[in-house]
């Protein structure tokens, strides 16, 4: 629990940077970043919808006696022969040159690229139809030939028919993405609002009023608000775009599927008192530092985006053994089990044991940066040790 | 005008608002603070004096909790400012809702405006937050400073910055105000402004602990003076006490005819000291016992004199004869060693 002076530097932090004109003017802009990252994407793909054109020498092994255009390719026929053939395909107007080569076929470009592995196999598919056709077959085993066989899915095991369907890797990576932007964002504001009190000398009045502890906690609870509205302030500018991009260009809104709102919740959980976890160290670390300027101690700053680093190659393989584990340890579990609750199967007691170990880690967390933070913050002209920093968490 | 040099002390210390007892406080190189006594009666301006190193900011720091002292203890009675039968009743760490202090180490978030950081600190100790505004804006007009409210405090001139400072620290109307070197960085008008404001905030019932360089404007306010040196009370009482215990000689101050070395003057019998005054004006200090007429007519001797006025001792004669024991520079100077911890 935190106390009234406590919530009074929460609330001051809050509205020292959390700026209305500024979270507008942010708004729009990441809307504008949005529709153009889109309209961008849009137009990419635009141009990649061009078809490949490849000239098709059959020489009476295949049946193509016009243009066929099976998407991102248009197979043309080429009666002139591999010679006139392979003569455009150097001169760049042709982008391959498919022709026999004794019972098989071969592909005839001027480089190697990652889309001819596509054109394999759809003028393997393409070549087998014709096969087949020649076969004259009945038309409903030729359709039953052509049909592969449907493979459903069936959850089995008690409870499977409220089990849930697992979102998609790109929400995954979104929900771990706004992790990775809100320990930025909270990174720069704990630095900033911590070595400039420092530099500016409002030390002293404030520790004649409030404990380090209150002060500290005020910080760390003002600065996270900030960072979640930053973080709703990014959300909502992707309403906004939708809501621009359904009005003037049409379509619907795209909407995450498989995402739960237990999901949410407990993914907003583990990032709020994730944040409240780092934002300490953070915290105690930066007062620590006489000179931001040339302090070398900056770099530990960066700390906890090593385990988002980390969580990134377990995306795959959330339930294995190692996920498992970091997804327990206090300050790798805000990014680690997100992960598993979204795309594994962790058991309840591990989400519970994972969330209770991670709120009394940054319970401790606060105490020690608690006492660090009242001697720290008053040094000035040099930096503590460890020794001494050992010294104060000692200290009765 | 309170005038200590006057009479005898107008304050009672049978229940003093704070009582530090034995204070001890050593650094890695230096003992800051030596069994330092300190007693502060309700209702009294009380000034620390000394030179640089001599424990005033950490005997300060000690008593508002941000340094704990080595040994000894402190006895705060705020809430009930000292009446009979509190005695009971003292805490060792003040309620900050009845402190006020201004430090040395000056400093104010840049970019918040001046309301704002106003009733952030008077919200802090204790004001509900309107209370807060309406006095802060009151406040910020009496100190000519109306318009500004609005303004990010980094748009403010130095001088203004130290007022926003002080109303930081008064705002709330403190039983005890405690106020670290208030003068500096104001010109000679705004001083005299800030001796009528701590005046007026005695008026209205704080208690004043002042700790400054400025000798003049402590003889102007103080009721009582401790004079720290290396740590240690060297002289407490009123200003009046101060000169009876030091038993200092008359000051003589000469308008000369013409300009005479001070080297010639020191050397006559009788004379302590011999210093500039003003152009073609010098001071003399009498040894004790030293006969005026005497001294007048070595020095007519020597030079014309068109003028003889004759004062007691100033303070910062009696400060600079009682710690003057070779002081370096850097003890009369600002200090800029780094280390908070390391000042004193």
């Amino acid at each position: 629990m935190i106390g009234r002076r406590a919530w009074a530097v929460a609330r001051w932090e809050f509205l020292r940077f959390a700026k209305a004109k500024d979270f507008l003017v942010t708004l729009l802009v990441t809307a504008a970043i949005y529709g153009g990252v889109q309209l961008l994407g849009d137009f990419a793909r635009g141009r990649s919808a061009e078809p490949r054109t490849v000239a098709v020498v059959a020489d009476g092994r295949l049946d193509l006696d016009s243009p066929l255009e099976l998407a991102p390719f248009r197979f043309l026929p080429e009666p002139r022969g591999l010679a006139a053939a392979d003569s455009l395909v150097v001169a760049g107007a042709l982008d391959a040159v498919i022709a026999p080569l004794d019972g098989d076929w071969q592909l005839r470009v001027a480089r190697e690229r990652g889309w001819q592995e596509l054109l394999r196999v759809q003028f393997g598919a393409l070549a087998r139809q014709n096969e087949l056709q020649r076969l004259q077959l009945d038309p409903d085993v030729l359709a039953m030939l052509n049909t592969p066989p449907a493979i459903a899915t069936v959850l089995i095991g008690p409870g499977a028919a409220e089990r849930k369907q697992r979102p998609g890797t790109v929400v995954v990576i979104v929900v771990i993405g706004a992790m990775l932007l809100g320990l930025f964002t909270g990174f720069g504001y704990v630095f900033v609002a911590i070595t400039a009190e420092k530099t500016q000398r409002t030390t002293e009045s404030l520790l004649s009023i409030l404990s380090p502890q209150e002060w500290i906690d005020g910080k760390i609870a003002g600065l996270t608000g900030v960072v979640l509205v930053s973080l709703l302030n990014y959300l909502a500018a992707w309403f906004l775009w939708q809501a621009v991009s359904w009005r003037f260009f049409g379509g619907s809104v795209a909407l995450p599927s498989g995402l739960g709102s237990l999901d949410l919740v407990w993914s907003c959980l583990f990032a709020a008192a994730g944040f409240a976890f780092w934002f300490t160290l953070f915290a105690l670390v930066a007062a620590t530092i006489d000179d931001p300027n040339s302090s070398g101690r900056s770099a530990l700053m960066f700390l906890p985006f090593i385990p988002l680093g980390v969580v990134f190659a377990g995306l795959d393989t959330p339930d294995a053994g190692w996920m498992r584990t970091l997804a327990l340890l206090p300050g790798v579990s805000p990014s680690a089990m997100p992960v598993r609750i979204l795309r594994g199967d962790p058991a309840a007691w591990e989400i519970a044991l994972s969330f209770g170990l991670l709120l009394a880690g940054a319970l401790a967390l606060r105490w020690a940066a608690g006492r660090v933070f009242g001697a720290s913050m008053l040094m000035t002209g040099k930096e503590p040790g460890l020794r001494e920093i050992w010294r104060w968490l000692r200290e009765k | 005008m309170n005038d200590p040099g006057q009479g005898p002390s107008p304050v009672s210390l049978d229940i003093p608002i704070v009582e530090a007892h034995a204070l001890r406080k050593q650094f890695s190189t230096a003992l800051a603070v030596a069994d330092l006594d300190l007693q502060i009666a309700p209702g009294e301006i009380l000034a620390l004096l000394g030179p640089n190193g001599a424990g005033k900011t950490t005997t300060v720091r000690m008593l508002v909790g941000i340094l704990r002292p080595d040994s000894g203890h402190i006895a705060f009675r705020l809430d009930t400012g000292g009446r009979p039968g509190a005695a009971a009743r003292a805490v060792s760490r003040p309620d900050p809702t009845l402190l006020g202090y201004l430090p040395e180490e000056r400093g104010l978030v840049r970019d918040v405006p001046v309301l704002r950081t106003l009733e952030f600190f008077a919200e802090l100790r204790g004001l509900d937050r309107a209370t807060a505004r309406a006095r802060a804006r009151d406040e910020l007009m009496r100190f000519d400073l109306g318009d500004r409210a609005g303004e990010r405090v980094d748009r403010l001139s130095k001088g203004n910055q130290q007022k926003v400072q002080f109303l930081a620290a008064i705002l709330h109307r403190p039983r005890l105000a405690i106020l670290d070197e208030p003068f500096s960085g104001f010109d000679p008008i705004n001083q005299q402004r800030f001796v009528a404001e701590i005046r007026r905030l005695r008026d209205e019932g704080s208690t004043i602990l002042l700790s400054t360089h400025q000798m003049d404007l402590v003889e102007q306010l103080a009721d009582r003076i401790l004079l720290l040196d290396r740590g240690r009370v060297v002289l407490a009482g009123t200003l009046a006490e101060i000169r009876a215990r030091t038993s200092s000689g008359h000051r003589l101050e000469l308008e000369l005819a013409t300009d005479l070395p001070l080297t010639a003057l020191s050397a006559l019998t009788g004379v302590e000291r011999a210093e500039p005054a003003g152009l073609r004006r010098v001071a003399l200090g009498l040894a004790p016992g030293a006969v005026v007429g005497e001294v007048l007519h070595a020095v007519t001797g020597l030079v014309g004199v068109q003028a003889v006025h004759s004062a007691p001792e100033r303070l910062h004669e009696i400060f600079l004869r009682t710690v003057g024991r070779d002081l370096a520079p850097e003890e009369l100077t600002a200090s800029d060693r780094p280390g908070v911890k390391e000042e004193s």
